[in-house]
């Protein structure tokens, strides 16, 4: 009767209001009748008030805001800055929920009583947290694969626009790193034990992958588990490379609370460029200089030119500081974020707005700039009595503003090797763009809308999914289910490519005479996904035996379209509409691809006493993509766990062992391979030159047989096999999780060495050839403690992992060399391993230029040219007289080409009354980084010398001497002489001077948080407040050489580092819940 | 309500079981089933395209290094406007990229046994639809015959790169062992022999008439044609092998070579398929009657200018469409060769072409004389023309005064009686194209005496007026000689131009974007006679007294009024003349044998105009010299061996490779 009056007040149009609850601004005007319904008359039996206290079980410290319901009800109350709560008029029969946000909730009948003090159980224990899995979610302690999962307090205390960001140095086994800072690119390396991108599943449908978890928006995440072994199978084809499972925040039953967290942040790049662009006269002073030491070169400019330089008042001889006048000192964004929680035991919903603006890095700040919104709501509701249902949806809006010419590595690569004797404007006063050296362009122009245009690109990403669960009456512990998901992104580029004019400097003529006319171009690609779930479980406790169980049947569909049109303005530009453009030249462009996969999944998990832990796990999933008889495939999983600590022996020999679980799992999954349809036999529509003209005038477009048609095409098969343990002792003192890996993969995508004759007309398709494997371990250490009011919890994490190459279809070898190098499968033992360097060995440095005479030939038969003092020694290990590539030994790393293997990352949490400090540091071994020299480097071009190290090098004494005359006076220095890169010169050689250990270890995070006590926050009307200062990737520790590269960031091309900064970010934010 | 979610639930299930049947059987939206597209005539259609256009023709799209159908992007005459003519002794190309090269050594391999796969499967679904009955007769017999004429296009095209090649006339199907699908080297006679035998089943099916509306679809007329051609090249072989003999394995096993009693044979072939084409009253030569030599000129441009079907002479044709509007189509003809003068503002790439004097000295003046003798251009009063100056940029004083030089008042005076062709063919010093004046001065002889060749320079005359020596003071202003040697030097090196091609009175849209879309005639009637002619001559068989008669029609069309003797002097000479440029030039050396003794350290020849400032008013000279390039590259070669090139890939199909590589 009471739920059918609630069910009356609350019932569907209200259901239906909270469902049309997908704005923010709906959200607050929704405030006003949810705090009606909150004070609704009572017209019940009812009794005099109840009052009491709240505590922290452990601490004894009162919980201030702390909410308390009447069972069924909206009628509730907060504890106060003492921690005191009371009630009036409430039912005697009645039950109070006490909950708290880190805390377990309580239901308490009243039973009469006047007073309940209550003691709060913290949450965070561990041991008793629900992790989310494949298909459901376990109690930690009864897990037995490997699932390492972060909650939505950890995530949030890494403040950066990308979760990829929020999540790095924090889980064991997950590898990450930056790329880069450009605003809206969202490409951060993040793979599974170095298995490449793992699946990314939000709410229990797979979605778009690490593209789509990199833009979530971190407040509205409650936690992420990865799937790293055998638990991982359960997702069958997409699961070789590991799962990312996001969970999203809900709703919950209570006085609904309002969050608002907002963040400014100042950025400045982690890595120092200031110095690169070097001025004008040093620039042609160097320049001379590397003329004179590479012999054939005359003196660039002669010593009247240089004096001017030197002067630098002359018009056309003055010193223009392109750094300092394209690039910001500060980039600014910010962010916020406004959620709301709250509804009764019937109806909870959680809804979250959010907004974020990353600032450009360039004065002309219109390009290089990200806005994102993302809004998501979730309902859950009971429709009836053991049916509940969640409805969410889930919406993105990017927009992202790029300039069409040089993108970031040759927009950086540009200011730092303009030359600064050239201005930006033509000296003749009509301010024209110059035309700059070294890359003879201007990057004004091209960072100008108005003279090269732009790229917009917006996307429009929605999620929605409705789940629907039964608990099937009769039969306690079945329920079945069903989960519709339709998912869409909406992509709309917008390309405006304008042309312009560069002059000469100095004389203003122009270089180029005519110009390419204006083109925009409007590229439109969309997705739908749907996906629908049938689902069944079941959950029986039979004495000691818990046996679980689920089977779910899962359709799913994909369809891609895209299409491009472009025009171009043959006289000005009118507007970014296709239909202003006119049609001359038009193009168009476009198609569609289509996707199918169906899956049956099936989980039996089984435990006796909570001690003796198994789980089975089967999928079969069928794809579209491969020949009928090779697209349905079986993916089984086992894993066995053993809470040894549980066992009375074992608790009488090691007491402070609080839990030790060991645990094994093998498990099988696959992995997508090739191209579509390699099976079918069609013919391909050719392209415009394929075509031929029958009949004057009329073009026929060919239709292009098909090669060899390959119906053996399948997956990769890969295979995991994990071992570890969890320990924890003296109560969360001390916890460590450990666990070795490997996984084997079968059948990668390979050609057959042996090739068809060219008479044949056809090349072998590709087939499942090759294999390899990955094996490592990943461990964390943790530490937690709390004494008096000081508590503080540590957190380290490693992870290692390597690939060895077992099969690689290839050529027969033509050398002990090649063999020995990059053929053998005796080197390193067991498979070739990868991620080692092939240099040259070093061996000291040439201090004069008598030595060059009798040393091994850099050049081959054409000898050694321009070998100065301060080059390397490079040691001809073969003693065949000449160096070359068959000198080089595997002495160093490879780049950060994948991730490197060995990452690491170091949490610590510390509270003290008040006051909160989080500290997080994340870091890679392993690895190396190149500085290219030609590129950027004053060896091989002029325009590019770092005038820091360059102060620093080899030069001859007195700056006229010949350097190739024995007498001449050298004065040393850290780096050798500059020449131009040439055949016979160490210059151009690949040795770990150039390429070095990139080993770094950063602070990512620091931040120091005030929590504004509850009286004052109430007395402005708030639940609570916080406010804090953070600092993002504050300090880096690696090799100084590096500190203008960053080792964190993409090497970039040509090993130039040039590419788009990672940022240093100091961020002031506040949150607030009222 | 409870119970209907129940049902919903259970039955969703089941439901979803049951129809997902055939849930994941998609077809790929990019592709096309061959039921589909056989079933209808717009289908095949697209499947012949895809055929047609993997024909290796040698048009305006083929680019001799990069091969055929090089259109934009990938190559082309995108490329600096290559051609095949300046592999031979008719054209020098320079461009920033140095093209000019001893012959035959930079011609692309044409090693298409993909395409060739892609025609084999084309004749098994034929097979295959005509035994379902979606095919009516006379449909499979047409493109029955059209597949076997590509193919026979495609093996005529192997046979004269490489001699005998491997026959795959079957789809093969993919082995379990490769020794399954080797196949051996045929003879070189058995090559051109299946080649024939192609052309053969193609003429026997093929249709007499053009479908009216697939006009460049091969008829029964085209395949004579082609095997006329393909006939003669194999009888010159046979016939002249001897004249450059190789050794070797691929010699031993006949895999390259012929002998000579086989010549005979093939001219035959010639000479019954150039006939049947003869005896067709359908196809004639183009205006044969002109009533001067300006209209005669006129007609013979005409023909290349409007090539199109109406022409009688016209019996196979390419067609193109403007590439500025269908991106990957067009040519780039006119962009490339045209003038200096006309498109320096477009671009700096033009002009690459330099026609030789050798070429244009082949021309015959209209001092008729019934013995048909070439007319070489006259430039010295004594001495006669024998005479090369080996470097003209470093004649003194001194040697210039050594000349005696004939003084023309303009630069086209010396060309005055020249066959007409000539001027149709080649833009020559003082022509007018496109309503400009040509200008080809190449220097100046200073009033003292000085000569100033090839550089800039000026000078007074004794008139006392200023001369420049290119003949402007601006770069706009003349179309040879500039920058020679440099990344600029687009200009002809020789003094000549290309003309035949090129569109003179239509105007161009687009000149720099594959704008250019006049049709490459591949088959024309004088070929056909002159091959008749050839064969005739050679081999004393067939109707000597109508290869005579054909031989001078080709000249009364050119408005000769003699006769001339049938002599194989006389034939070739005329085929010089007649189809330059038309890429026979190179494959004549070729299947002749005399490519290695035409070119032997040879330097080809530029005529430069100067203009003598020691008279007054000035007037112009021509210097003989050899060219700039050729001479940069101290002359070029023909190695034996380029008669065959190499054979491609011989670890894998262990064929036994061509002598000498």
């Amino acid at each position: 009767m009471e739920k059918d009056s609630i069910l009356r007040v609350f019932s569907y149009p209200m259901l239906r209001k909270i469902i049309a609850v997908t704005s923010v601004v709906f959200l607050i005007i929704a405030v006003g009748p949810l705090n009606v319904f909150a004070s609704a008359p009572e017209n019940e039996t009812q009794q005099a008030s109840i009052s009491g206290k709240i505590t922290d079980s452990t601490t004894g410290e009162s919980i201030v805001g702390a909410n308390i319901l009447v069972q069924g009800t909206t009628k509730g109350s907060i504890s106060d800055t003492n921690g005191a709560y009371t009630l009036t008029g409430v039912d005697r029969n009645a039950k109070l929920v006490f909950s708290f946000i880190g805390y377990v909730t309580q239901i308490v009948p009243v039973s009469g009583k006047a007073v309940i003090n209550i003691a709060l159980d913290s949450d965070t224990k561990g041991l008793e947290e629900v992790v989310v899995v494949g298909y459901g979610s376990q109690k930690k302690q009864t897990l037995t694969g490997s699932v390492a999962s972060v909650k939505s307090a950890e995530i949030l205390s890494t403040k950066s626009n990308s979760m990829a960001a929020a999540i790095e140095g924090k889980i064991p086994g997950v590898q990450i790193r930056q790329q880069t800072g450009e605003p809206g690119t969202f490409n951060s390396r993040i793979s599974v034990r170095g298995f490449g991108t793992p699946l990314l599943v939000i709410d229990g449908v797979v979605r778009d992958g690490m593209d789509d978890f990199e833009r979530l928006n971190p407040e509205d995440i409650e936690s992420v588990s990865v799937l790293k072994d055998a638990a991982a199978s359960i997702y069958g084809l997409g699961a070789a490379n590991g799962v990312f499972i996001v969970t999203t925040k809900k709703g919950f039953a209570g006085k609904t609370e309002f969050s608002f967290n907002t963040l400014y942040s100042t950025k400045t790049p982690t890595n120092d460029w200031a110095n690169v662009n070097v001025d004008a006269y040093t620039m042609r002073y160097m320049w001379n200089e590397m003329s004179r030491n590479s012999e054939n070169f005359a003196n660039v400019t002669n010593a009247t030119e240089l004096a001017k330089w030197k002067d630098n008042t002359l018009p056309g001889y003055t010193d223009y500081n392109w750094w300092d006048n394209t690039v910001r000192k500060y980039v600014h964004s910010n962010e916020m974020t406004l959620n709301a929680r709250g509804g009764n035991d019937v109806i909870t919903f959680f809804s979250s707005f959010g907004y974020n603006n990353d600032g450009g890095y360039f004065k002309n700040n219109e390009l290089y700039q990200y806005n994102r919104y993302t809004f998501r709501n979730s309902i859950d509701a009971k429709l009836a009595k053991g049916l509940k249902m969640n409805v969410s949806f889930y919406g993105r809006s990017e927009k992202t503003i790029n300039p069409t010419k040089g993108y970031n590595q040759w927009t950086f690569k540009r200011i730092i090797t303009n030359d600064r004797g050239i201005g930006p404007y033509t000296l003749d006063g009509l301010n024209h763009y110059t035309q700059v050296p070294s890359e003879n362009t201007n990057i004004f122009a091209e960072l100008s809308k108005d003279a090269s245009g732009y790229i917009d690109t917006r996307k429009f990403q929605y999620q929605t999914t409705v789940d629907i669960n039964y608990e099937v009456p009769f039969v306690k512990g079945l329920s079945v289910g069903v989960l519709g998901a339709y998912d869409g992104q909406i992509t709309d580029a917008r390309t405006l490519s304008k042309n312009f004019i560069l002059y000469d400097y100095a004389t203003g003529t122009p270089k180029t005479t005519a110009v390419a006319p204006t083109t925009f171009q409007q590229q439109l690609i969309s997705y739908v996904r749907k996906e629908v779930q049938s689902k069944m479980s079941y959950k029986g406790k039979f004495g000691q035996h818990s046996i679980s169980g689920t089977y779910v049947f899962q359709v799913r569909r994909i369809d891609n379209n895209d299409v491009t049109a472009r025009r171009q303005y043959d006289d000005i530009f009118t507007t970014a509409i296709i239909n202003q453009g006119s049609l001359t030249n038009q193009t168009t462009a476009g198609f569609r691809t289509e996707e199918a996969y169906l899956s049956h999944i099936g989980k039996l998990n089984y435990d006796y006493k909570n001690k003796y832990l198994l789980e089975a796990s089967f999928r079969r999933d069928g794809t579209y993509r491969y020949a009928p008889a090779q697209r349905w495939g079986n993916f089984p999983a086992v894993s066995a766990g053993w809470r040894i600590a549980e066992e009375p022996f074992f608790k009488t020999a090691l007491p402070m062992v609080s839990d030790l679980k060991l645990r094994a799992s093998w498990g099988k999954s696959g992995r997508d391979a090739g191209n579509p349809f390699q099976y079918y036999e069609g013919y391909g529509f050719g392209n415009i030159a394929g075509g031929f003209i029958f009949n004057p005038g009329t073009l026929t477009l060919g239709m292009v047989p098909p090669g060899i048609v390959n119906s053996n095409l399948t997956w990769v098969n890969t295979t995991t096999t994990d071992l570890g343990f969890d320990l924890d002792m003296w109560k969360s003192k001390l916890g460590i999780v450990f666990d070795v890996f490997k996984r084997n993969e079968i059948g990668l995508l390979a050609q057959r060495a042996a090739a068809l004759p060219n008479t044949f007309g056809a090349s072998y398709p590709q087939e499942n050839l090759n294999n390899q494997y990955e094996q490592g371990f990943d461990m964390s250490i943790s530490h937690r403690n709390t004494i008096g009011k000081f508590s503080y919890g540590i957190t380290g994490t490693l992870t290692y992992s390597r690939t060895y190459l077992t099969h690689v279809e290839r050529a027969p070898k033509q050398s002990t060399w090649d063999v020995w190098k990059d053929g053998s499968d005796t080197y390193y033992d067991k498979g070739r391993i990868q991620g080692r360097a092939f240099m040259q060995v070093r061996n000291g440095i040439y201090t004069s230029i008598t030595q060059t005479a009798t040393a091994p030939l850099n050049g081959g038969n054409s000898g050694n040219y321009n070998v100065l003092p301060g080059m390397d020694i490079i040691e001809d290990t073969n003693g065949d007289g000449v160096l070359g590539a068959d000198d080089q030994m595997p002495i160093s790393w490879s780049g950060a080409g994948t991730n490197p293997p060995l990452q690491f990352g170091l949490n610590l949490n510390a509270s003290y009354k008040n006051f909160e400090l989080t500290i997080n540091m994340a870091g890679s071994s392993l690895f190396t980084m190149s500085k290219g020299r030609g590129d950027q480097w004053g060896y091989g071009t002029q325009y590019r010398f770092f005038l820091a190290e360059y102060m620093d090098r080899w030069h001859t004494t007195n700056d006229t001497d010949n350097p190739y005359d024995p007498a001449t006076v050298w004065t040393p220095g850290k780096w050798e002489a500059l020449t131009v890169n040439g055949n016979g010169n160490q210059t151009g050689t690949a040795t770990d001077k150039w390429r070095m250990d990139a080993t770094y270890v950063r602070l990512k995070t620091l931040e120091i948080a005030y929590n504004v006590p509850a009286k004052y926050a109430k007395v402005i009307g708030l639940k609570s407040a916080r406010v804090y200062v953070n600092g993002y990737n504050l300090i880096t520790i690696c090799n100084p050489f590096l500190k203008d590269m960053d080792p964190e960031r993409d090497e970039g091309a040509f090993g130039a580092g040039n590419t788009y900064p990672l940022m240093r970010s100091l961020n002031l934010g506040l949150n607030i819940k009222f | 309500m409870r119970k209907s979610l129940i049902y919903i639930t259970v039955c969703a299930s089941f439901l979803l079981l049951g129809a997902c049947k055939n849930f994941l059987d998609l077809e790929p939206l990019d592709k096309v089933s061959k039921d589909y597209l056989f079933s209808t005539p717009a289908g095949v259609k697209t499947v012949l395209a895809d055929l047609y256009n993997r024909m290796p023709m040698e048009d305006f799209v083929f680019h001799p290094q990069n091969g055929f159908n090089q259109h934009p992007g990938v190559g082309g005459n995108g490329d600096g406007g290559w051609s095949l003519a300046s592999n031979s002794d008719e054209a020098v190309i320079w461009g920033p990229n140095g093209y000019t090269s001893n012959p035959g050594t930079d011609i692309a391999e044409y090693w298409d046994y993909t395409s060739i796969r892609f025609v084999n499967k084309f004749l098994n679904n034929l097979i295959d639809l005509k035994a379902k009955g979606s095919l009516d007769e006379a449909s499979y017999n047409q493109m029955f015959g059209e597949a076997h004429f590509i193919r026979a296009y495609m093996y005529f095209t192997l046979a004269r790169r490489y001699g005998g090649v491997p026959i795959v006339d079957q789809e093969q199907a993919v082995p379990t062992d490769i020794a399954q699908v080797l196949v051996p080297r045929s003879t070189e006679k058995a090559t051109w022999d299946f080649v024939i035998a192609e052309l053969d089943l193609a003429i026997a099916n093929l249709p007499a008439a053009r479908p009216s509306d697939a006009l460049n679809r091969a008829t029964k007329w085209v395949a004579l044609a082609l095997k006329s051609r393909v006939a003669l090249h194999a009888a010159s072989v046979a016939k002249y092998w001897n004249k450059a003999p190789l050794t070797g394995p691929a010699v031993d096993a006949k895999l390259v070579g012929m002998a000579a009693t086989d010549a005979n044979a093939y001219y035959l072939l010639c000479i019954d398929a150039s006939k049947k084409i003869m005896d067709n009253t359908s196809f004639a030569l183009y205006k044969p009657a002109p009533a001067s030599k300006e209209e005669a000129a006129k007609n013979y441009q005409d023909i290349f200018e409007s090539a199109a079907y109406s022409n009688p002479e016209v019996i196979y044709l390419k067609s193109y469409i403007d590439g500025s509007a269908n991106s990957g189509q067009g040519h780039m003809t006119d962009f490339w060769f045209y003038p200096k003068q006309l498109t320096y503002q477009t671009s700096y790439m033009s002009s690459r072409w330099g026609t030789t004097l050798d070429a244009v000295d082949v021309f015959e003046d209209y001092a008729d004389n019934g013995v048909g003798a070439s007319a070489p251009i006259k430039t010295v009063t004594t001495g006669g023309e024998g005479y090369i100056v080996a470097k003209a940029g470093q004649l003194t004083k001194a040697t210039i005064a050594g000349y005696s030089f004939i003084s023309y008042d303009s630069q086209l005076d010396p060309f005055k009686n020249k066959d007409v062709r000539l001027t149709a063919s080649v833009l020559l010093p003082g022509s007018t194209f496109k309503s400009t004046l040509i200008n080809m001065q190449g220097g100046m002889i200073k009033s003292d005496g000085t000569p100033v060749i090839y550089t800039d320079g000026v000078a007074t005359g004794l008139d006392g007026k200023t001369y420049y020596s290119y003949g402007s003071n601006n770069i706009s202003g003349y179309s040879a000689f500039g920058a020679l040697g440099t990344a600029q030097a687009n200009y002809s090196s020789t003094g000549f131009a290309l003309r035949k091609f090129l569109q003179d009175t239509k105007a161009v849209t687009n000149l720099g974007s594959f704008g250019s879309t006049q049709s490459w005639i591949d088959m024309r009637l004088a070929e056909v006679y002159l091959n008749y002619a050839e064969a005739v001559a050679e081999s004393g068989q067939g109707d000597a007294a109508l290869a005579a008669t054909s031989l001078n029609a080709i000249r009364k069309r050119a408005a000769h009024t003699d006769v001339i003797p049938l002599t194989v002097d006389n034939v070739l000479k005329e085929r010089r003349v007649e189809l330059i440029f038309e890429d026979f030039r190179y494959w004549d050396l070729i299947r002749r044998r005399d490519f290695h003794t035409r070119f032997n350290q040879t330097r080809r020849f530029s005529l430069v105009p100067l203009l003598d400032l020691r008279q007054n008013p000035p007037k112009y000279v021509f210097l003989r010299t050899q060219n700039y390039y050729d001479d940069s590259q101290n002359g070029l070669t023909f190695t034996q061996k380029r008669y065959y090139r190499i054979i491609p890939g011989v670890s894998v199909n262990k064929l036994i490779q061509n002598p000498e590589y």
